[in-house]
C-alpha cells in the first residue's frame, strides 16, 4: 500500500516543487525524477500489496492495484521518460519549462491514482483530475489558440465525465463501490443506458465519435511531447476506463449482445473510418498524427468491445503498440519541426537526406500503423481481426472491412510522407545546409520506440501472454 | 428559558443597529468593536439555539384571530441558521477590509447588522407568517446595502431588486393568506403539511394554483425564471453584500421559504404528481442550464458568478420540487455546500475588484502571480462548484440526481440532464477564470511581482475555502446529521 | 344649517323614551357630540387669537372623542343598537339619530383623529393661515367634525343631505384657508365637482321621497321592501341607488372622480390634508353604505350589480391612484394620490359581495383615519424643518434634521406596504380573506392587491429612503422640536402599531355593529 501512495504522492509533490524552479538544471532535475517515479512503478506493480480505503458519507473511495492497469504502470513512466529526453533536446529552453516539466509529473501522479483506483467512483474523480492537471500542459505555448484548445480539451472532458456521471447515478452505489469480476446486476434497460453512457464518457477521452473533436486542436497547438503524451497515455486512460466498465463494473457476459455493444462497436468503427480519412486529407502533420490516433485508439476499442478473447489480446497490442508508434511518430514531427520550423507535410519533401535516421524512423513506425508484418501494428490488427470473426454476425465483418480500410488510408496518409521526405522528385531543389545536426537526446527515444515497435512485433508472444492472462482474470472465465 | 433566546437572537441587531446611526463613531475601532459584538452574540445564540432546543413555538403576538407571529427552532431551522450564523462573522472580517476606503461605513454596517437579525427572523420564524414579515423585512433591510454606492446604477438596481422582491412576496402573501384560511397559519410548521384537511376537500386545485404562484413568488428571491433579473443587476453592490446576501442569505431565504411553502405548509401529498409539482420543476430545470449558459457568456466577473448563483439556486428548488424526504435531505445539502463555495468564489473576485480594480475577465490576465492565495482558494472553489468529489457540491448534486432518479419518470432523466449540462458549464465558466489567472497569454514574466493581498481578506477567503473542503470531507457527518434534523433518524 | 338649528333648539337630554322610563344617560351622547362641535363653532368667531380658537377646537373634539369611546364600551358590551327621537316628534315625521357600537367607533374615530391632525398641524395652520382668519379655520373645522358625526349617527336621509351640504362647504373652505393661487384654484374645483356630487344626491333623495314619501331611514326601508315584494318601481329603485352612489362617489373620489383630489388635499395645510383625506372622504362612504343596508338592505344592492360596479371601480382606483403616486414629486400630492388608492380599497371590500368584505372595507376606513394623517403631519414636519420645501428630492435628508419625523413617516409609509405587524397588512389580510368566499372576484382581488401591494412600495419606499439619505438641501439651522407635533404623532403611530396587533377586539365591534345594520 505504501508503495501505490509513493507512486502517486512523489510525482505530485516533485511537480510542485519542479513547477517552482527557476534557472538550469531542471532538465537534469526533471531526469532524475522520472527515473525514480519509473522504479517506484516497477516496484509497486511487483510488489504493491493492499489497498486504502475511506468512506467520506456514504461513499467509498479506495486505491488497488489489480491485475488489469499493470502493464500501463510501467509504460506509462517509461513514455514519461523518453518524452522528458526528448524534451532536453528539442524542446525551447525557456522560463516556462520548469512548468511544462512540473505538470508532467503531476499529471503521471494522477495517471498512477487513477490505475490504482479500485472502485469506478475513485476512478472517476482521479480521471477528472488528470484532465484538470493536463490541461495546463495544452495551454503551455500561451497562444490565443492554444487556450482555445485547452478550452476546448477542458470542455469535452467534463463533458465525458458528465456522462460518466450519469451513468454512474443509474447505475446506483454498488456499482461504483468496487470492482469485481463478474460485475452488478440491474434491471434493463437501465443496464445498457448505464453501461453506454459510461463507455460513451470514458470515450470521449480515447476519441470515440462524436466526442472526439478535441483531440485534434489539443495535440495541434500544445507542444510534440504533450501532443505524444495525449495519444499514448491519457487517450489509453479512456480506453481503460471502457475495459474497467465492461468488465468489472457489469460483466462482459452480461453485455454481450446487448445494444448498447452494438452502439458502440458501431460508434467505433465509424471513428475508425473518419480519423483515417480526415489523417488522409489533413496538410498539418501535426494534426495528420492526431486524426491517426483518433482512428487507432478505436482499433483498440472495437477489439475491447467485442468481449471476446481474441479482441482483448488485440486490444492489448495494439494500446501498446500504437503508444509506441504514435509517441515515436509525434517525437519525429517535432525534431523535424524544431530543425526547420516545417509544419505542412507539403514542407517536408527531400528531408530525408538531411534527417536520415529521423525520417527512417518515421517509416518505420508508420508502417507499424499501417499494420505492415512484422511489425507490432501488425500483430494487433491480426488479432483485433480474429477476435472481430469471432464476434462475428455483419457487425464483425464490418469490423474488419473497416481496420483494414482504415489501414489503407493510414498508408495513405502517411506512406507518402515517408516516401517523398527520402525521394522527393526531380523537380526539388536540394536544401543548401545539408544534413541537420539532430541532437542525439532527440534521436534516443525515437530509435527506441522503432526498436520497440520491431522488436515486439516480431515476438509478440510476452504481450500476448499478458492480454491472456488479464483476460482470464477479469472476465472470470469466458472464452 | 431558552425559549427566550430566540426573540433575544433575532431582536438584538434589530436593536443594535439604530445604535450604528445614532452615534457618530470616532475611530475605526469602536465601529469594529460594536459590529463584532452584535454579530458575534448573535451568532452565539443561534448556534446555541440549534444546538440545544427542543422545538416547542414560542408565541409573540396575535394578529386577527387567524394569525399568530411565533418562533421555533426546527430541522430546517438549524440548516439555514447554522449557514447564516457561521458566515456572518466571517463576512464582518472581509467586510472591514473591504471597506477600508468607504466613506459610509456606518451606514453600511448598520443595514448589515439588520439584515442579519432580519436573516435569523426568517430562520427562526415558526410558521408561515411570522416568516412572511422577517422576508419582508428582509428585503427592506438589504436594500439600503444595494444602493450603498448611490450612484445611478446602484439605484436602479435597489429598484428593480424592490420591485422584484416585493412584488414576489405579495404573491407569497397570497399564499398567507390561504393558509390562515385553510387551517393553519397558528400551527408550526410541520412536515406533514398545516393544512385542515376536512377544509380543503374539494379545494385542491385552486390550492394548488395558489401553491404555484407563492412558489414562483418566493421563488423571485431564489432568481427562478423568468424573475432572476434583479439578481445580476445587484451585483453592483459592494461585494460583501454580493457575497452574503446576494449568495447566502438573500437568496437562500428565497430557496429556504420555498422549502418552508412546499414541505411544511402545503404538505407534498397535496402537491405530489400534479402540476404543483411540474410547472416549478420545469421552471428550475430551465434555469438551471439557462442561468450557466449565461454565466458563460459574461465578461464581468461578479456578473457571471451572479448568473452561477441563479443557476444553483435552482438546484436546490429542483431538489424541493422532488417532493420527496430525499430531495429536502439535498436541497438542504446544497444550501449548505453552494452557500460556503460562492462566498468562497464571491470573496475572491471582490479582492481582485477591490485590490486592483478589475473588473472583467479579459482584464485579469497573469494575477494569480499577484493574488496567488486568492487565486488558490479560487481554484478550488471553482473544483468544488463543478462538483468534484471529494468538494462538498459533488455529493449534493449526487444527491439531488438521486432523488430525481427515484421519481422514476422523465422528468427525472431530464432532471439529471440538465444538472450534467450545467457542471459542464461551470467548467468551462469558472475553468476559463482561473486559465487568465495562471496562465496568461504569451511568456510571462521571470520577476517576481508584487503581492496585492491584503491580510483580512485574505484570511476571510482561507477561511472560507478551508471550511468548504472539511464539508466536503466530512459529508458522511453532513447527512447523518440532516437526516437526524429533519427526518428524525435513519434517512 | 337652520335646519340643524331647528332640530337642536329641541330639548337637551329629552326624557321620553319609546320603551317607557328613564333614557339611559349615554344615549344622549351622539345627539351631546354633534351639538357641542356645532356651539364651539359658533363661538368660535368670538376669538381674535387662533391659538384660543385652537385650544377650544382641541378640546371640544377630545371631550367628543372621550364621549364616544364612552358611548362605544356601553354599547358593546350591550350590544345594543338604539334610535333617540330628535325633540318630541315621534317617527315618521320627526328625526332620529340612530347609534350602535359601529357608530360609536366610528365618532370616536372621527373625533380623536380631528383632534390629533388639528394638534400635529397646529405650527403649519399657525404659519400658512392669516391670524385673523385662523378661528374662522377652527370654526370650519369644527363644523366639519359635526357634520361627519352627523352623517354617521342620523337616521334622516334629508338630514344627511343637509350636513352633505355643511361638510362641503367647511371641507372647501379648510382647502382655501391657506392663501395662495394653488389652493384657491383647487378649491374651486372642489366645490364645483362636490357640489355636483351633492347634486345628484338630492335628486336621488328627492326621488325616493317621491316614491316612498318618507324621510326617515326604518320607513324608507320598510317601504321600499314592500315595494320590491311586489315588482313596481325597479328601475327608478336602480336609478336611484345609482345616483347616489355616484354622488357620493364623486365627493370620496373614487375612479374615476378623482382627479380634483390631489391638488386639493396636496395644496392645503397640514391639518386640513390630514382629514380630508382622513376622515372627509370616509364619512360619505359611511353613509352609503348605511343607505345601502338600511334602506334598500344588501341584498338588493347586490342584485342590482351596484356592488359589481363598486368592485371595478374599486380595483381601478387602487391601481391607478398608486400608479399616479409613483411619479409624483411633491410629497403631499404623492400622499393625497395614495388616498385616492386607498379608497379604492374600501370600495373593493365592499364590492365583494360579503358582510365580511364590508367588514373589511370598515376596517381599512379605521386604518387609513389613522395612518394617513399620520403621513401628512409627519410630512408636514419634514416640509418645515426643510426649509418647506416640498418636493422629494429637495426633501433628501430631512429626517436627520428631525429623526422622530422620520421615523413616523417611515412607520406609516411601511404600513401602507403591508409589512406585517402593522395596521395595513391586516387591512389587506382581511380583504384579502374576505376575497375567499366568493369564487367570482376572488382571483381579480388577489390580484389586484398584490399588483397595488407592489406599486404601493415603489412610491413610499424611495420616499423613505429619500428623507433619510443626506443631501445638500439640508437645513443647517436646526427647527426647534415641536412637542405638539411629537404627541401626535406618537399618539397615531401607536394606534397604527395597535390596529396591526390586537385588532381582533376592533374586528369583533365592527362585525357586531354591522350585524345590527341588518
Amino acid at each position: 500500500m505504501v508503495l501505490l501512495l509513493l507512486s502517486i504522492l512523489f510525482p505530485m509533490c516533485f511537480g510542485v516543487f519542479v513547477i517552482g524552479r527557476r534557472g538550469g538544471r531542471v532538465g537534469a532535475l526533471a531526469l532524475g525524477g522520472i527515473v525514480i517515479s519509473l522504479m517506484i512503478n516497477i516496484s509497486a506493480l511487483l510488489f504493491a500489496r493492499g489497498g486504502l480505503s475511506v468512506y467520506v458519507g456514504t461513499f467509498l473511495f479506495a486505491l488497488a492495484l489489480d491485475s488489469l492497469p499493470r502493464m500501463l504502470m510501467a509504460l506509462a513512466p517509461v513514455l514519461f521518460l523518453l518524452t522528458f529526453v526528448f524534451l532536453l533536446g528539442a524542446g525551447k529552453n525557456d522560463a516556462k519549462r520548469a512548468r511544462l516539466f512540473g505538470f508532467f509529473f503531476l499529471t503521471l501522479g494522477a495517471l498512477n491514482a487513477v490505475y490504482a483506483s479500485a472502485n469506478l467512483l475513485t476512478f472517476y474523480m482521479f480521471f477528472e483530475v488528470v484532465s484538470l492537471l493536463s490541461f495546463p500542459l495544452v495551454l503551455h505555448d500561451g497562444t490565443e489558440r492554444a487556450r482555445r484548445a485547452a478550452l476546448i480539451y477542458i470542455g469535452f472532458s467534463f463533458t465525458g465525465t458528465a456522462l460518466v456521471l450519469g451513468g454512474m447515478k443509474l447505475a446506483g452505489m454498488e456499482a461504483i463501490e468496487s470492482f469485481t469480476a463478474g460485475g452488478v446486476a440491474l434491471s434493463e434497460p437501465h443496464n445498457q443506458l448505464a453501461f453506454l453512457l459510461l463507455a460513451l464518457g470514458f470515450g470521449c477521452k480515447a476519441g470515440l465519435y462524436p466526442l472526439s473533436a478535441w483531440m485534434v486542436p489539443a495535440s495541434n497547438e500544445s507542444p510534440v511531447s504533450v501532443g505524444a503524451l495525449l495519444s499514448g497515455v491519457v487517450a489509453v486512460m479512456g480506453v481503460l476506463g471502457i475495459v474497467r466498465v465492461s468488465y468489472q463494473v457489469f460483466g462482459a457476459e452480461r453485455l454481450s449482445g446487448g445494444w448498447a455493444q452494438t452502439v458502440l462497436i458501431s460508434l467505433a468503427c465509424l471513428t475508425a473510418l473518419m480519423g483515417a480519412m480526415l489523417a488522409y486529407r489533413e496538410p498539418i502533420l501535426k494534426k495528420r498524427l492526431a486524426y491517426s490516433s483518433i482512428s487507432q485508439l478505436s482499433y483498440a476499442l472495437i477489439g475491447f468491445l467485442t468481449f471476446t478473447k481474441l479482441g482483448f489480446i488485440g486490444g492489448v497490442l495494439q494500446v501498446f503498440f500504437h503508444a509506441c508508434a504514435k509517441s515515436g511518430l509525434f517525437f519525429s514531427a517535432g525534431a523535424v519541426q524544431e530543425q526547420t520550423g516545417f509544419l505542412r507535410v507539403s514542407e517536408m519533401k527531400g528531408i530525408g537526406r538531411d534527417m536520415p535516421l529521423t525520417m527512417g524512423c518515421f517509416a518505420l513506425l508508420s508502417l507499424s500503423i499501417v499494420g505492415l508484418p512484422p511489425l507490432g501494428g501488425f500483430a494487433a490488427l491480426w488479432e483485433l481481426s480474429r477476435g472481430a470473426f469471432v464476434y462475428g454476425g455483419a457487425l464483425g465483418s464490418l469490423c474488419v472491412a473497416v481496420m483494414l480500410l482504415s489501414a489503407l488510408l493510414s498508408a495513405g496518409a502517411f506512406l507518402p510522407v515517408a516516401a517523398s521526405a527520402f525521394f522527393p522528385g526531380k523537380d526539388f531543389f536540394a536544401c543548401v545546409n545539408g544534413p541537420r545536426l539532430v541532437g542525439w537526446r532527440v534521436l534516443i527515444p525515437i530509435l527506441v520506440l522503432s526498436a520497440a515497435v520491431l522488436v515486439f512485433g516480431i515476438f509478440p508472444g510476452v504481450f500476448s501472454g499478458v492480454g491472456e492472462r488479464l483476460f482470464a482474470t477479469i472476465s472470470g472465465g469466458m472464452s | 428559558m431558552m425559549k427566550f433566546l430566540m426573540p433575544v437572537a433575532v431582536l438584538l441587531p434589530f436593536f443594535s443597529a439604530p445604535l450604528f446611526a445614532l452615534k457618530r463613531f470616532r475611530s475605526i475601532r469602536a465601529l469594529k468593536a460594536l459590529t463584532y459584538t452584535v454579530v458575534l452574540a448573535t451568532s452565539a445564540m443561534v448556534l446555541i439555539l440549534c444546538a440545544a432546543y427542543d422545538g416547542q413555538m414560542l408565541k409573540l403576538a396575535h394578529i386577527t384571530n387567524l394569525l399568530t407571529i411565533g418562533l421555533n427552532v426546527d430541522g430546517m431551522s438549524r440548516v439555514f441558521g447554522c449557514v447564516v450564523s457561521i458566515l456572518w462573522p466571517i463576512t464582518t472580517l472581509y467586510a472591514f477590509d473591504y471597506m477600508k476606503e468607504d466613506h459610509k461605513k456606518q451606514r453600511f454596517f448598520s443595514f448589515f447588522v439588520l439584515s442579519y437579525g432580519a436573516a435569523v427572523g426568517v430562520a427562526f420564524a415558526g410558521n408561515l407568517i411570522t416568516m412572511y414579515l422577517f422576508y419582508e423585512l428582509l428585503t427592506l433591510a438589504t436594500l439600503p446595502l444595494v444602493m450603498h454606492k448611490m450612484d445611478d446604477m446602484a439605484r436602479y438596481a435597489g429598484k428593480r431588486y424592490l420591485l422584484y422582491s416585493i412584488g414576489g412576496a405579495s404573491f407569497g402573501f397570497i399564499a398567507v393568506v390561504f393558509t390562515a384560511n385553510y387551517g393553519g397559519a397558528n400551527a408550526a410548521f410541520s412536515l406533514e403539511g398545516v393544512l385542515d384537511a376536512s377544509l380543503v376537500a374539494g379545494h385542491e386545485q385552486l390550492l394548488r394554483t395558489v401553491f404555484t404562484l407563492a412558489f414562483f413568488g418566493f421563488g423571485v428571491k431564489a432568481a427562478i425564471m423568468p424573475l432572476s433579473g434583479w439578481l445580476p443587476t445587484a451585483s453592483v453592490a459592494p461585494t460583501p453584500v454580493t457575497a452574503l446576501l446576494h449568495a447566502v442569505a438573500v437568496v437562500k431565504a428565497g430557496a429556504f421559504a420555498c422549502i418552508r411553502l412546499t414541505y411544511y405548509t402545503f404538505g407534498t401529498e397535496l402537491l405530489k404528481g400534479t402540476f404543483a409539482q411540474f410547472i416549478p420543476m420545469a421552471a428550475a430545470l430551465f434555469t438551471i442550464v439557462y442561468g450557466s449558459a449565461r454565466a458563460l457568456r459574461t465578461n464581468h466577473l461578479k456578473r457571471r458568478f451572479a448568473y452561477s448563483t441563479v443557476s444553483n439556486l435552482s438546484y436546490i428548488l429542483l431538489g424541493v420540487t422532488m417532493m420527496s424526504a430525499t430531495g429536502l435531505m439535498a436541497s438542504a445539502q446544497h444550501i449548505i455546500s453552494h452557500a460556503f463555495v460562492k462566498i468562497a468564489l464571491f470573496f475572491c473576485v471582490g479582492a481582485v475588484l477591490e485590490k486592483e480594480h478589475k473588473e472583467y475577465l479579459d482584464e485579469i490576465e497573469g494575477i494569480g502571480r499577484r493574488m496567488p492565495v486568492t487565486f488558490a482558494c479560487f481554484t478550488a472553489a471553482s473544483l468544488a462548484l463543478i462538483g468534484m468529489p471529494p468538494l462538498p457540491i459533488f455529493f449534493s448534486k449526487w444527491a439531488i440526481g438521486e432523488s430525481a432518479i427515484e421519481l422514476a419518470t422523465g422528468w427525472g432523466y431530464v432532471s439529471v440532464a440538465a444538472l450534467l449540462v450545467s457542471t459542464v458549464l461551470t467548467a468551462l465558466y469558472t475553468l476559463s477564470i482561473v486559465t487568465r489567472a495562471f496562465f496568461p497569454l504569451g511568456n510571462p514574466q521571470v520577476a517576481v511581482q508584487k503581492r496585492t493581498e491584503t491580510r483580512s481578506m485574505t484570511a476571510a477567503i482561507l477561511l472560507v475555502t478551508v471550511m468548504m473542503v472539511l464539508l466536503g470531507l466530512f459529508s458522511g457527518t453532513i447527512h447523518t446529521t440532516l437526516a437526524r434534523w429533519l427526518i428524525g433518524g435513519a434517512a | 344649517m337652520g335646519a340643524a338649528l331647528s332640530t337642536g333648539s329641541a330639548l337637551l337630554f329629552s326624557e321620553v323614551s319609546s320603551a317607557g322610563g328613564m333614557l339611559p344617560w349615554y344615549q344622549n351622547i351622539p345627539f351631546a357630540s354633534i351639538f357641542l362641535l356645532m356651539i364651539a363653532g359658533i363661538i368660535m368667531p368670538l376669538f381674535r387669537k387662533g391659538k384660543r380658537g385652537f385650544c377650544l377646537a382641541m378640546g371640544v373634539s377630545l371631550l367628543v372623542a372621550a364621549l364616544s369611546a364612552i358611548l362605544l364600551v356601553k354599547l358593546s358590551i350591550n350590544g345594543e343598537r338604539f334610535t333617540y327621537m330628535m325633540g318630541h316628534y315621534p317617527a315618521p315625521w320627526g328625526n332620529e339619530i340612530a347609534a350602535g357600537p359601529l357608530e360609536a367607533l366610528l365618532a370616536l374615530m372621527f373625533s380623536l383623529v380631528e383632534a390629533l391632525s388639528l394638534l400635529g398641524g397646529r405650527k403649519d395652520a399657525a404659519s400658512d393661515i392669516l391670524e385673523p382668519k385662523q378661528s374662522l379655520f377652527y370654526l370650519m373645522m369644527c363644523e366639519l367634525q359635526a357634520a361627519m358625526l352627523a352623517l354617521t349617527y342620523t337616521n334622516d336621509i334629508f338630514t344627511a343631505y343637509v350636513f352633505i351640504e355643511i361638510s362641503t362647504l367647511a371641507a372647501c373652505s379648510i382647502v382655501m384657508a391657506r392663501d395662495t393661487a394653488k389652493t384657491i384654484v383647487a378649491t374651486i374645483r372642489y366645490l364645483v365637482i362636490s357640489l355636483l356630487g351633492s347634486g345628484l344626491f338630492l335628486i336621488g333623495v328627492v326621488m325616493l321621497y317621491c316614491i316612498t314619501g318618507h324621510l326617515l331611514i326604518p320607513q324608507l326601508g320598510e317601504k321600499i321592501a314592500g315595494l320590491v315584494a311586489t315588482g313596481t318601481y325597479t328601475e327608478p329603485l336602480t336609478i336611484v341607488a345609482g345616483l347616489l352612489f355616484i354622488g357620493v362617489a364623486i365627493k370620496c373620489a373614487l375612479f374615476p372622480f378623482y382627479a380634483w383630489l390631489p391638488f386639493a388635499h396636496g395644496g392645503a395645510t397640514t391639518s386640513s390634508s390630514a382629514v380630508l383625506s382622513g376622515l372627509v372622504l370616509k364619512g360619505y362612504i359611511i353613509l352609503l353604505v348605511k343607505l345601502f343596508y338600511e334602506v334598500f338592505t344588501i341584498e338588493l344592492i347586490r342584485s342590482l350589480k351596484v356592488t359589481n360596479i363598486m368592485f371595478v371601480f374599486g380595483i381601478a382606483g387602487m391601481l391607478v391612484g398608486s400608479w399616479r403616486a409613483i411619479g409624483e414629486e411633491h410629497i403631499k400630492r404623492m400622499l393625497a394620490y395614495s388616498s385616492v388608492a386607498q379608497i379604492g380599497y374600501v370600495f373593493m371590500g365592499i364590492g365583494l359581495g360579503t358582510n365580511l368584505g364590508v367588514a373589511a372595507a370598515f376596517y381599512q376606513i379605521l386604518v387609513h383615519a389613522v395612518t394617513k394623517p399620520l403621513l401628512f403631519i409627519s410630512a408636514g414636519r419634514l416640509i418645515r424643518v426643510q426649509g418647506h420645501e416640498k418636493s422629494l428630492y429637495r426633501l433628501r435628508g430631512s429626517a436627520r434634521n428631525d429623526p422622530l419625523a422620520g421615523v413616523l413617516f417611515t412607520l406609516g409609509a411601511l404600513s401602507m406596504v403591508g409589512i406585517p405587524l402593522l395596521a395595513g397588512f391586516v387591512v389587506k389580510f382581511s380583504l384579502a380573506s374576505a376575497s375567499l368566499l366568493n369564487p367570482n372576484r376572488m382571483w381579480i382581488a388577489l390580484i389586484a392587491l398584490a399588483v397595488s401591494t407592489v406599486l404601493n412600495a415603489l412610491y413610499y419606499v424611495p420616499a423613505v429612503i429619500a428623507v433619510w439619505t443626506p443631501s445638500g438641501f439640508m437645513q443647517r439651522k436646526k427647527q426647534p422640536p415641536d412637542w405638539m407635533f411629537g404627541v401626535s404623532g406618537a399618539v397615531l403611530g401607536a394606534l397604527v402599531v395597535f390596529l396591526g396587533l390586537g385588532c381582533i377586539g376592533v374586528i369583533g365591534v365592527i362585525q357586531n355593529g354591522l350585524s345590527l345594520w341588518l
